[in-house]
C-alpha cells in the first residue's frame, strides 16, 4: 500500500512539474551567484588592503561572504530567483500529490481501496506519500543548487565581525553553528526546509477534508502563509516598543538567514507543533469520520 | 442580447452570489486601516484618505541590490492583487465544466459565453476596489482624516534612498492610487482567464502571482505591476514608470487576452472539460 501511494505521488506529472518549477528558481540563483563569484578574485583581495588576521593566516574578512556558505539557495538574499522560490515554496510543495485525496473521493477510487484494505493502513499510507512528495519538492532543488554552486565557489570559514553581511544575528537558531561548523548549519537548514516541505504538503492534504474544491486545496496554504507574513508586520508595527522581534512566517523562517527578523527556535517548534497537531488532528478524526458511501 | 443575459446570469451567481468573498476583503481593508492609523500615530502625523490609500496600493519602494540588505515582501500589496486573483481564479472553470456547457449549447455563442466571462472578470474586480475605496472612505470620515488624495507622508517615508522626489505637495495622485491597480489586477484576471483555456487553473494563477512578484522585485516596463505601484509612478520620482504608457500596455495587454481567448475558444474541447 505504502510502495504503491509513494509510486502513485513520485512518478506523476504534476510532481515533475512542481520539481521543475522549484529547481530552476534554484538553478537560477546559483547562476546568478556563479556570475558574480567570477567577477570576484580572491588572489586579488589577498594581495590587497582589506586584510584582517583571523588565525594567524593572511586572511580577508570579504571571503566568507562570497564562499559557498553565502552564495548557495540557503544564504541567497538578493535575487528574484530566491524570493521566488520561497515565495511559491507552499504551492510548490503542495502541488504533486496533496490533492489525491480529494481526487480519489470525487473519482470513487477510495471505494475499491478502502475495501480491501483497512483505513488506517490507508491513511497512513496516504499521509506519508503526500508528506514524502512534498519533502522531495523542497530537497531535490536545494541539492541541485549546491552542486552546482559549490562546483564554482570556494569554501571558506565565516566570520563573526561580519555578522550584518551574514545576517545570522546572535539569537537565531543554530546561530553558533553556522560560526563554528558552516556546513553543519547548513545541512539542518536543507533538512529544516524538507521537512517543512512536507508540512506544507501535508496541510494542503489536511484541507482537503474540509473542501471539495482543488483550488482552495491547493491554495489555501499560500495565501496563508502570505496572511502570516502581513500580520507579523502589522504586529511588531503596533508593539514598536518590542525589542526581540521573530519570524512567524514558515517561509521567512526557512531561510537560513534573518531576511527581516531573528528565526526563534522556540517559535518554529512552536508553530511546527501546531502544524502537526492540526494535521493529525484532522486525519485521525475526520478520517475516522469518513464513510465511503 | 444572449451576451446581456449572460452576463446578468453571472453576475447574479459570480458576483452577487460570492458576497462572503467580498466580506472577507473588506475586513482586510479594516485591518489595514487601523493598521495605517497606529502607525500615523507613532509617526505623530495626520492621514488624508490619500495616504491610505498610499499604505495599502502605493506598493513597495524599488529594490537595489545590495549585500546588506535583502529584498522584502511587501506582504500587503500582494495580498490584496493575490487575493482578488484568487476570488476571481474558479468561477470561469468551473461553469465551464458544469452548467457552461448547457448555456453554451442552449444560446449557441460561444463568443457571447466568452464576452461574457470577459466583463465579469472586469466588473468583479471593480467590485473589490469599489468596496475597499467605500471602506476606507467610511473610516477616514469616522476617523475626521482630510478626504483628499494628496500624499506627502507615505511618499517622504517609502521613496528610495538616492531617488529623487518629484511629486509638488499638493500633487492629486487619484489615478495612480485608485485606477492603476484596479487597471492592473483586471488585465492580470484576464490574463488568467485566458490562460485558463490553456493550462490548468493552478497554473494560471502561479505566472500571475510570478508577475506580481517579479514587479514588486525590478523596476521594468514589461512587468506591468510596476504601474500599480504609485511609489514607483514618475509623478512621485523622476526616474519612474509613466502612468500613460502603464494604461496603453494594460489595455493593450488585456484586449489582447480578449482576443486570444475568444479566438481559442472557438475551437475548445468543453466536453473534455474537468477540474
Amino acid at each position: 500500500m505504502l510502495r504503491n501511494e509513494i509510486k502513485r505521488a513520485v512518478f506523476s506529472k504534476m510532481f515533475l512539474f512542481a520539481l521543475a518549477l522549484m529547481s530552476v528558481f534554484a538553478v537560477l540563483s546559483s547562476i546568478y551567484y556563479i556570475e558574480i563569484g567570477s567577477d570576484y578574485n580572491p588572489g586579488y583581495v589577498e594581495r590587497g588592503d582589506n586584510i584582517g588576521d583571523v588565525s594567524g593566516d593572511v586572511y580577508s574578512p570579504d571571503f566568507p561572504t562570497h564562499s559557498l556558505y553565502s552564495a548557495w539557495l540557503g544564504g541567497d538574499v538578493q535575487t528574484l530567483a530566491y524570493t521566488a522560490f520561497f515565495f511559491l515554496f507552499p504551492i510548490g510543495t503542495a502541488l504533486p500529490f496533496s490533492w489525491s485525496f480529494y481526487i480519489e473521493q470525487k473519482s470513487g477510487y477510495i471505494k475499491n481501496v478502502l475495501t480491501r484494505t483497512s483505513k488506517n493502513k490507508y491513511y497512513l499510507a496516504k499521509t506519508s506519500a503526500v508528506f514524502i512528495s512534498g519533502a522531495l519538492v523542497a530537497l531535490v532543488p536545494y541539492i541541485i543548487n549546491l552542486l552546482m554552486v559549490s562546483s564554482f565557489i570556494p569554501y571558506y570559514y565565516t566570520w563573526a565581525g561580519y555578522i550584518f553581511y551574514n545576517r545570522i544575528y546572535f539569537g537565531a537558531i543554530w546561530s553558533d553553528i553556522f560560526y563554528s561548523n558552516p556546513a553543519l548549519h547548513m545541512f539542518l537548514f536543507v533538512l529544516l526546509n524538507t521537512l517543512y516541505g512536507g508540512l506544507y504538503s501535508l496541510i494542503s492534504y489536511a484541507i482537503s477534508f474540509y473542501s471539495k474544491n482543488i483550488l482552495v486545496i491547493l491554495i489555501t496554504p499560500f495565501i496563508g502563509t502570505l496572511a502570516i507574513g502581513y500580520f507579523e508586520e502589522l504586529y511588531y508595527s503596533a508593539h514598536s516598543d518590542i525589542i526581540a522581534r521573530y519570524e512567524f512566517d514558515p517561509t521567512r523562517f526557512l531561510h537560513s538567514r534573518s531576511i527581516h527578523f531573528n528565526q526563534n527556535p522556540w517559535v518554529i517548534s512552536a508553530i511546527t507543533l501546531i502544524i502537526v497537531c492540526f494535521v493529525i488532528g484532522t486525519v485521525w478524526f475526520k478520517g475516522k469520520k469518513y464513510e465511503i458511501y | 442580447m444572449k451576451y446581456i443575459k449572460l452576463l446578468r446570469f453571472d453576475l447574479s451567481e459570480g458576483l452577487l452570489k460570492k458576497y462572503k468573498t467580498y466580506i472577507i476583503f473588506a475586513v482586510l481593508i479594516i485591518i489595514t486601516f487601523f493598521d495605517c492609523r497606529v502607525r500615523c500615530v507613532i509617526d505623530n502625523v495626520r492621514y488624508s484618505y490619500g495616504e491610505y490609500l498610499m499604505y495599502i496600493f502605493g506598493g513597495s519602494r524599488r529594490y537595489e541590490i545590495e549585500l546588506s540588505s535583502p529584498f522584502n515582501l511587501p506582504y500587503l500589496w500582494l495580498l490584496i492583487h493575490i487575493l482578488i486573483l484568487y476570488f476571481t481564479l474558479n468561477y470561469s472553470p468551473s461553469d465551464l465544466s458544469g452548467h457552461g456547457q448547457q448555456t453554451i449549447y442552449r444560446t449557441g455563442s460561444r463568443l457571447a459565453w466568452w464576452l461574457s466571462k470577459c466583463s465579469w472578470q472586469i466588473i468583479t474586480v471593480a467590485a473589490y476596489y469599489a468596496v475597499s475605496w467605500i471602506v476606507l472612505l467610511l473610516l477616514s470620515l469616522i476617523d475626521n482624516a482630510d478626504i483628499t488624495t494628496t500624499v506627502t507622508h507615505q511618499v517622504f517615508i517609502r521613496i528610495p534612498p538616492g531617488a529623487t522626489r518629484i511629486m509638488p505637495e499638493t500633487a492629486d495622485l487619484s489615478i495612480q492610487l485608485m485606477f492603476m491597480p484596479f487597471l492592473f489586477t483586471a488585465s492580470m484576471g484576464l490574463l488568467q482567464l485566458t490562460l485558463c483555456l490553456i493550462v490548468k487553473p493552478i497554473f494560471a494563477y502561479i505566472i500571475s502571482a510570478l508577475v506580481c512578484i517579479s514587479s514588486s522585485y525590478a523596476q521594468s516596463p514589461l512587468l506591468f505591476g510596476n504601474y500599480a505601484m504609485a511609489i514607483r509612478n514618475d509623478n512621485v520620482i523622476s526616474d519612474g514608470m509613466n502612468t500613460t504608457v502603464g494604461i496603453i500596455s494594460m489595455l493593450t495587454l488585456s484586449v489582447l487576452c480578449i482576443t486570444a481567448g475568444a479566438l481559442r475558444f472557438r475551437r475548445y474541447d468543453i466536453l473534455s472539460k474537468e477540474e
